[in-house]
């Protein structure tokens, strides 16, 4: 299924809060300049495997590996120097900096010698998401939900990421926002990047996206090339349910 | 705890654990009075004189203890309170001639007052900075006596008689089993009082105080009155400290005294009952024991006070009591007089994809099924209440730039279970704390039948009569399943606190009363044999399910589940569906949070959409299931159903 | 004393104050956690000066570097011993309160074995007249002490602002894991913070002392009175520091014309009480969230 080495292995892994285990051992890959979703309802564990993967936490078991690095003995805040550009979900960024200081701190684990592509990474930022140049000198507080959500993505790409790993980018946007984004994410393609994009609003990530995996309740139940995926049935029927169920019988009397 | 039939330790590990607990206390108990009574039985004078300020200090550090451990809240300037019971009863005593016995009172009502005007602004902001302003007031207290032209200044009082019953002057003996006769007492009341739905409430608070809120419990008030009580503690003590020597000055009370309170209860064990006995004990010996001490002290108390937090954590007491446990469950396993016969606690539980068709099934014959088996004790509980619904209607809520609810109206009727779903980012969460007054609106109101929810704080809208559950079980950890339902249940007290303070029969009552109730909800939730289970061995679906049971015991007519199947597997789901279904049965207002499908899809009367803060469908579950808006929301197409 | 004198005295006894809680301020912004110790640091620096000043007999200027360098040492010391181990294992508690506390009165004895009791006077380390404004004098140590509060404050301030380093330190405040993600080495953040409160709490010693003289106890004092500065103006600001500290200062200065200078403790405590009924955040801060 996939062509050449993974950029991205991710192998059987199993993690933990405490005392409840909610990934029971999931194996995803992404390969080069491949894009790939995970899809799956909340408490599926999306944003679990999105934050391991990109080594922001840690696991019980399994393995994940970045090319032939090995991502649990790299310290966490190393994690960008590898080339991984982790975008958290709901868009955490620092509200009490400008948009400019945001996307500068995203270009932070470059240092010294990054200061020469930093004007590059700008401005691929800025041509993609038009809105963030604009209001560069704005507090990054006072953004719309979506506007900081392109900001995250932003803050990400600057530390010229050879992965991006996506948390819900869509959560709680407008539909035409959602368009917006996801358009901005097709104009990486020629860059060479690969995307690991956990979502919700199936269609506009089928869409994006090369392949697929479903996560349910801790688990890959279906995965496959974005274009199988997108007629499967099966794949509906994990967010509302069997369609068929509903219509015949009744809430109970 | 039960005392078993034998003397020696039998039977099943908890027991042993039991006897051990028991036993050790016991001894322990035995040990202190015997310390404590040892220079009255030798009639050692210069012993006597020494452990009089022990037994004037263990006062004041009982109560500091107490609101440290029962409240969270670190009343660090004790002191102060202490030095202004002190001032007042030496100043009553030795200018206005009061007797001792009526300053006594005076002066802890006067010093529990002060603490009180001084703290309470702190206290509202809490943590670290009220800490920080007691240690403050600590300072000040003395200063003021410094200046003041009542205290002497400088010089302080000199003239403080000792104290005398009938006109005949206490001898020294006499005034040092008064102090410990004071210090028994007051402890005993304090046991007494811990001992009572007001004790729990305490605990309860200390383990979450949004939980402890949300079942109507006054966190603010509680933390103020559990500062009262420590300050009548360092009053009482204070008032006494005067009459001791005769005579009062500002050195007294240096900053050292503060950190010797505090140490004492920190070494002691922070929460345990002796511990700050056992605390204060120590450090006063000590300095009389190693020569050239007081050079040292403040080192020595500094570092037994990093060393403590850092490494013995649970203090002296606690950890000789652990120890104690543990020898003797070692002993009994090595000489065979236990029998294990706990299965070992589950950690990761495997679900078979069969499983998981099985529940689907099992979940469609329970909404074709209609009631459900689990109705026993619920019977008729809302029998006569008002039946109204739960209703908002066009709240919304803007956090800085982002609208996380716009315009939201729904209503949620008795013996129906309504469920809110919606994508990521939808608002549902955020909804759910509104209606429970975790934040307030920006525009619409948020009512039940005539009583109006928004802009009240939690613990109102709990009064009104909603409960909730959390996200993550909020239990209380070293309780039994029983006691925490019953720390739900503080409302609804029907005691007074002098009663409970002198363990009256209706006090006794009271607590029965509470004890049937709790192991009845229980039952109705399915843990009955769990009841006196320690609360954290329960399962992940088990304490959800005891969430629910202390929910209930608040008497509510609605409840609400923020996402309540999280991290529960297949029979526990299906266990929780069966009791909602029940609850809805009852007429009760069940709303619920959720991601699970399945259960929402088949146990739902009615379900709510929501995507971007707004409500895209309210109706049925056939029809939101077949609504290609919604589909729209989750898949991102409007899509051909 | 006319209002005016005690104007100016106010202010330089503020930025001593201000001093203090900008020690406090990057500490508490790097970890959440209030250092106690931080006042006794601030005495360090003077005893030092004293040692070095007085009996050794060394420059002014000699002295900087020393000072500024053992206080920062010793900071990170205490932070390693009070501190780290409970940031380390995730305690979410207080007992930083309690262990903070702890090393504070350690390091008071430590002060008092080696410098003893006795309250240590130091020269100006300026020599010269004072400065007139308006017929109010100004002396050299007070206003160094004005001036070396204002550079650290607002060099702190424009340092955060404009560096990257320093928006990195103002990101690992704001949401740490965030900044973690971002690649910022939020441990060795929090470790830069204490030397530079070091540095900064031992400047603040060292040029007080000769207004103060050195004395071992001075700590405790401190830390009570940086911390109302700290409630005055808020948290997460530097500036605010400075402003909560100067009116803490001028307050105190004016109110003790009339009164006995023994309660200047409860006049700080009543501006304490005032600020925490009306605005717990403080004048500039931001709205943090409790420790609970």
């Amino acid at each position: 299924m996939l062509e050449g080495r993974a950029v991205l292995d991710v192998k059987d892994l199993r993690v933990a809060y405490g005392e409840l285990e909610v990934l029971h051992g999931v194996s995803v890959a992404v390969g080069d300049r491949e894009f790939v979703t995970v899809l799956g309802t909340n408490g599926a564990g999306k944003s679990t495997l999105l934050r391991s993967a990109a080594g922001a936490m840690r696991w019980r078991s399994g393995s994940v590996m970045f090319g032939d690095v090995d991502v649990r003995r790299t310290p966490a805040h190393r994690i960008p120097n590898l080339g991984i550009g982790y975008a958290m979900e709901r868009g955490r960024i620092f509200q009490r900096q400008t948009v400019a200081s945001n996307l500068e701190l995203g270009a932070y684990p470059l240092g010294r010698a990054g200061k020469a592509r930093r004007a590059g990474l700008f401005d691929r930022v800025y041509e993609l998401f038009p809105v963030l140049e604009r209001k560069a000198k704005l507090q990054a507080g006072t953004m719309s939900g979506g506007e900081r959500q392109m900001l995250a993505i932003g803050q990400a790409l600057m530390c010229d990421p050879k992965l991006l790993i996506l948390d819900e980018p869509s959560a709680g946007l407008a539909p035409i926002l959602v368009s917006e984004v996801f358009a901005a994410l097709g104009r990486l393609r020629p860059e060479g990047l690969s995307l690991l994009l956990a979502e919700q609003t199936v269609d506009q990530a089928l869409s994006l996206c090369d392949r697929g995996y479903v996560l349910e309740a801790g688990r890959i139940v279906l995965e496959g090339p974005a274009a199988s995926l997108r007629q499967d049935d099966a794949v509906r029927e994990v967010y509302i349910g069997v369609l068929g169920q509903g219509r015949d019988q009744g809430p109970s009397a | 705890m039960s005392v078993p039939k034998s003397l020696l330790p039998k039977g099943s590990v908890d027991q042993v654990v039991g006897w051990a607990n028991w036993t050790g206390s016991r001894f322990g108990l035995v040990l202190l009075a015997f310390a404590a009574l040892y220079p009255v039985l030798t009639g050692d004078q210069s012993l006597l004189l020494q452990y009089i300020p022990i037994g004037i200090y263990a006062i004041v550090t009982v109560g500091l203890n107490f609101c440290l451990g029962s409240a969270g809240e670190f009343a660090l300037g004790q002191a102060g309170v202490f030095a202004a019971g002190a001032y007042t009863a030496g100043i009553l005593t030795s200018e206005y001639h009061w007797s001792f016995w009526v300053a006594l009172p005076f002066a802890v009502v006067v010093a529990a007052g002060v603490g009180l005007l001084a703290g309470a602004p702190g206290l509202r902001v809490g943590g670290w900075y009220f800490a920080l302003t007691t240690l403050f007031v600590a300072a000040v207290i003395p200063e003021i006596a410094e200046v003041s032209p009542h205290t002497g200044g400088q010089q302080g009082i000199g003239t403080i008689p000792f104290p005398s019953v009938a006109g005949v002057t206490l001898s020294y003996t006499q005034l040092y089993l008064f102090i410990l006769f004071s210090l028994v007492v007051l402890m005993l009341l304090l046991a007494n009082f811990m001992r009572s739905r007001w004790g729990l409430a305490f605990v309860s608070m200390r383990q979450s105080n949004r939980a402890a809120e949300s079942t109507g419990i006054a966190v603010l008030r509680m933390k103020l009155l559990a500062y009262t009580i420590a300050g009548v503690f360092a009053g009482y003590a204070g008032a006494i400290l005067p009459h001791i020597d005769g005579y009062l000055s500002p050195d007294a009370f240096p900053f050292s005294l503060s950190i010797l309170f505090i140490a004492a209860v920190t070494i002691g064990g922070i929460g345990s009952f002796a511990g700050p006995v056992v605390g204060v004990a120590l450090l006063q010996i000590l300095p009389n024991a190693v020569s050239g001490f007081t050079k040292y002290s403040l080192l020595i108390y500094g570092s037994l006070l990093i060393i403590g937090m850092i490494f013995i954590r649970d203090g002296l007491v606690p950890t000789a009591r652990h120890l104690w446990v543990r020898l003797v469950v070692a002993t009994s396993r090595r000489r065979g007089w236990v029998a294990d016969d706990h299965p070992p606690p589950r950690t990761d539980v495997e679900v078979d994809d069969a499983v998981d068709a099985a529940i689907a099934e099992e979940l469609e014959s329970f909404r074709a099924a209609g009631r459900a088996a689990a109705g026993g004790p619920l019977d008729g509980v809302l029998e006569g209440t008002r039946r109204d619904p739960l209703v908002v209607d066009g709240v919304s809520k803007r956090f800085g730039g982002v609208q996380a609810l716009e315009g939201v109206s729904l209503a949620a009727e008795p013996g129906q279970l309504t469920a809110v779903i919606g994508p990521n980012g939808s608002g549902k969460t955020t909804l759910l704390n509104m209606v429970l007054g975790f934040y307030s609106v920006d525009a619409g109101r948020i009512t039940l039948g005539d009583r109006v929810l928004s802009g009240r704080r939690p613990f109102q809208v709990s009064r009104a009569g909603v409960a909730r559950t959390f996200q993550t079980p909020v239990i209380i950890p070293g309780r039994s399943c029983c006691e925490n339902v019953m720390s739900g249940m503080f409302r609804q007290r029907r005691v007074t606190v002098a009663e409970i303070l002198v363990r009256a029969p209706r006090a006794r009552r009271d607590w029965l009363a509470a004890r049937t109730k709790a192991l009845d909800l229980l039952d109705a939730v399915g843990l009955g044999p769990e009841a006196e289970r320690e609360a954290s061995s329960l399962t992940a679906g088990q304490q959800r399910l005891l969430e629910i049971a202390r929910a209930l015991a608040t008497d509510p007519v609605a409840i609400l589940l923020d996402e309540p199947a999280a991290g529960l597997v297949g029979h526990e789901v299906t266990a929780l569906a069966t009791l909602l279904a029940a609850l809805r049965d009852q007429g009760y207002i069940v709303v619920l949070v959720e991601h699970n499908v399945n259960l929402v899809m088949s146990i739902a009367d009615h379900v709510v959409v929501l995507d971007q803060g707004r409500v895209v469908a309210d109706a049925d579950p056939a029809s939101v299931q077949a609504d290609p808006r919604v589909l729209a929301c989750y898949l991102g197409e409007v899509a051909n159903a | 004393m006319t209002y005016l004198t005690a104007l100016i005295t106010g202010i330089a006894t503020g930025c001593l104050y201000a001093l203090v809680a900008l020690g406090y301020n990057l500490v508490y912004n790097a970890t959440s956690v209030f250092n106690f110790a931080q006042g006794d640091l601030v005495t360090l620096g003077g005893l030092i000066t004293y040692t070095l000043l007085v009996t050794r007999n060394w420059t002014a200027i000699a002295v900087v570097l020393p000072v500024v360098i053992a206080v920062a040492l010793v900071g990170l010391l205490q932070e390693r011993v009070s501190i780290a181990p409970l940031l380390r294992r995730g305690d979410t508690s207080l007992a930083w309160v309690i262990t903070t506390l702890g090393a504070s009165v350690v390091l008071q004895n430590v002060f008092q074995l080696i410098w003893g009791s006795q309250s240590k006077p130091v020269p100006a380390l300026i020599s010269g007249g004072p400065f007139y404004i308006w017929h109010a004098p100004l002396t050299y140590s007070n206003a160094l002490i004005i001036g070396v509060a204002f550079a650290c404050a607002i060099g702190l301030e424009v340092w955060s602002r404009i560096t990257l380093a320093g928006k990195a330190w103002r990101a690992t405040s704001e949401d740490r894991q965030a900044a973690l993600v971002r690649g910022v080495n939020v441990r060795r953040v929090g470790s830069i913070s204490f030397l530079v409160a070091g540095v900064v709490s031992g400047l603040g010693g060292m040029v007080t002392v000769p207004v103060t003289s050195a004395v071992f106890n001075s700590g405790s004092n401190l830390a009570l009175y940086g911390f109302v500065a700290i409630a005055i103006g808020g948290f997460g600001n530097q500036l605010g520091a400075l402003v909560g500290g100067i009116v803490l200062g001028v307050v105190e200065a004016e109110l003790l014309l009339w009164v006995n200078p023994t309660l200047s403790d409860a006049i700080a405590l009543g501006v304490l009480l005032v600020v925490l009924m009306v605005r717990p955040t403080g004048l500039l801060g931001y709205r943090r969230e409790r420790e609970v």
